[in-house]
């Protein structure tokens, strides 16, 4: 796919000099938000730059085994945290194609209420944002990535008994749509899809951009917008190799994700009330379970099959195919019951609950630079979290397990009578600490809003402060989705290239 | 790790063999016997400081702290792996959410050290072949979906 491209793409862990280009965009950041604006402008006829910090990954390159994938395509490991009343890991890629390189391919439409919640906030969104158009924009995304349901001969047993529970017990389930061609259910999205069947970005928009004349910088890390007179004028960047790239543009948008985004506004001193507040995200949780008969999760789609009847509630449901050391790591075993548990892994399955939380955080860059992320979790959030666990442990049993850890500090640690998760919610406290959790999906750090006091970003996806500096990506959604954001994160990416073009 | 004492990497050393001993009959090593160097150095290299700090102090907590608990009286790897397993399982439980985050944090690592040596990834999936098939499940699928 990039063998005719290479003219296009440069290394910069090879740059060790200084460099000035001239371009009519420049994007960072190539994750889905970065990719799919600089594709739409470059096939408008714009000299686009696309900036990545993360570095340029070949399908047969992508490592087997978790520990290396986390170490190469994951921003620290995966181990940034959200400090505050529960430390939560915060997930994010870092490689060309950013978060969908290493996600679930799980795809998602906006949901339409969600869509209503931000007219209700506000109403003038209705204008620029109005529902057929981003439903119009969600088809197109659905389209170009392909996505669509996951057959059942690719799921595996551990897609399959999640819905075989949910179906004993009356919930509203379904094969999860995922954006891949081909896929044979090697169950290695999240290490980067070996084959290249996952249509993450580096599959699609960026290779089309680059076939459209745009120019790809991977191994480079923004470092400050250029502007002058509340006019944007480039970026300047940092190579891998030592090297600084000036980039002269007249627009910018930037897609470096809802904690790098604002912190790159921030350290260019690009001030602005809301700028890192609202922090919003979507904390996970996970049980574990045995089964008499063998599930191999790591074999299979990654994620294919979701309990959908508890979205309205803020709880969504899904299978995990995890790597076999995340898998062991998530036993409750040390010493040679671990080694056991080890030597039987295939009958251990993982499932997890995204929570639609109600709790709003902050960015601010710490003193190394990098983001510091508050954010605590509230009642309303826990209790969502305990009533998650509750379902998963009732349906991981109603499809045949032999018992299931809940994980829930103080309470039972093994439970194989389904009447036990009755009682959860009334023996275990809303005690934050009482949960082990991480979060993925980050949103609402430049958020956006046609008032200038409660928005960092316009209807147009333009900065209120600066001409010509737009931001693209999940940081501008002035709230959380409770879905997978990826093909919202698209579908409002083509909007903002629109808007950039009619502006043009 | 580069910049660890040796007597350090002892204590890691210790810690994670106590965490994954060998399984002789299902021909798993354990983790002290197989080689970590690769994993330790991808670790130095791309590890956040606060990461690299966090898991340093975590092993010395857990090396020092059974001196001072009267069921241990020793340092981790002077006990027993008896002893030692217990006090792995004493802290995963414990009431502090400081040792429990410890103890989960360096399981994840032990086990993510564990099975990226391609030999452990090889037996664990050759095990999992010489079981008996999966079940055959086939799920009906839901006729309403939220959308």
């Amino acid at each position: 796919m990039y063998e005719d491209l290479a003219h296009a793409i440069f290394d910069g862990s090879q740059l060790a000099k200084e460099q000035t280009l001239r371009a009519d965009a420049v994007v960072v950041g190539s994750g889905p938000g970065g990719a799919t604006v600089a594709r739409d402008l470059a096939m408008a006829g714009l000299r686009v730059v696309l900036l990545e910090e993360g570095r340029l990954w070949l399908p047969q390159e992508f490592p087997p085994d978790a520990w290396t994938a986390n170490a190469e395509l994951y921003r620290n490991v995966g181990a940034t945290l959200a400090m505050g009343n529960l430390p939560l890991p915060l997930v994010q890629g870092c490689a060309v194609g950013g978060t969908s390189v290493i996600n679930g391919a799980i795809s998602w439409r906006l949901p339409k209420d969600v869509h209503q919640e931000w007219l209700d906030d506000d109403p003038k969104l209705a204008e620029t944002l109005p529902w057929e158009a981003v439903s119009q924009s969600l088809d197109r995304v659905e389209q170009d990535l392909h996505i669509h349901p996951t057959p059942e001969e690719i799921s595996g047993p551990n897609n399959l008994l999640l819905g075989k529970g949910a179906q004993a017990l009356g919930y509203e389930h379904r094969p999860i749509s995922r954006n891949v061609r081909g896929c044979r259910g090697l169950g290695r999205c999240m290490q980067g899809c070996p084959e290249g069947h996952k249509l993450s970005m580096d599959r699609t928009y960026i290779p089309e951009a680059l076939q459209h004349q745009a120019l790809l910088y991977h191994s480079v890390c923004a470092k400050r917008i250029l502007h002058r007179n509340q006019n944007v004028e480039g970026i300047e960047a940092q190579t891998k190799g030592g090297g600084r790239l000036a980039i002269h543009a007249p627009r910018v948008i930037i897609a470096a994700g809802a904690l790098h985004s604002p912190l790159l506004l921030w350290k260019s001193g690009l001030r602005h009330p809301m700028l890192g507040k609202a922090f919003q995200c979507h904390p996970g949780v996970g049980i574990t379970g045995r089964f008499p008969t063998p599930v191999r999760m790591w074999e299979g789609a990654t994620q294919g099959h979701e309990v959908t009847g508890l979205r309205r509630e803020g709880i969504k449901v899904e299978a995990l195919g995890f790597d076999m050391s995340f898998v062991a790591s998530r036993l409750k075993s040390f010493g040679e019951e671990l080694s056991h548990d080890i030597a039987d892994l295939v009958y251990w399955a993982n499932w997890g609950a995204a929570i639609r939380a109600e709790a709003r955080g902050s960015v601010k860059p710490s003193w190394t630079g990098q983001p510091k992320v508050s954010y605590s979790l509230t009642k309303n959030d826990l209790t969502k979290i305990r009533r998650g666990i509750r379902v998963m442990g009732e349906i991981m049993l109603a499809a045949g397990a032999s018992f299931v850890y809940p994980g829930i500090h103080n309470w039972d640690e093994k439970v194989s009578d389904p009447k036990r998760f009755s009682t959860l919610e009334q023996e275990v406290p809303l005690h934050p600490k009482y949960f082990n959790a991480l979060a993925t999906h980050l949103f609402g750090t430049c958020r956006l809003h046609s008032d200038p006091q409660k928005g960092v970003i316009d209807t147009n996806f333009q900065t209120h402060t600066t001409k010509g500096l737009f931001v693209s990506d999940a940081s501008i959604f002035p709230s959380n989705t409770g879905v997978n954001p990826q093909t919202s994160i698209v579908a409002l990416a083509h909007l903002c290239a629109a808007s950039i073009l009619q502006e043009n | 790790m580069k910049d660890w004492s040796h007597i350090e990497k002892r204590w890691v050393g210790a810690l994670f063999g106590a965490m994954i001993p060998a399984h002789p009959h299902k021909k798993l090593p354990s983790l002290q016997e197989i080689e970590t160097s690769s994993f330790w150095e991808r670790f130095d290299r791309v590890a956040p400081t606060q990461l690299r700090l966090g898991l340093r102090l975590g092993v010395w907590i857990f090396t020092w702290l059974p001196i001072f608990l009267p069921r241990f009286r020793r340092r981790f790897h002077r006990m027993s792996p008896d002893k030692q397993t217990r006090f792995l399982y004493a802290m995963a439980n414990s009431r502090s959410f400081v040792l429990r985050q410890i103890a989960s944090t360096l399981k994840l690592f032990a086990c993510l050290a564990y099975l990226q040596d391609p030999n452990v990834r090889d037996q664990v999936t050759r095990l999992a072949d010489q079981t008996i098939p999966s079940e055959k499940i086939s799920v009906k699928l839901a006729t309403k979906t939220t959308g």
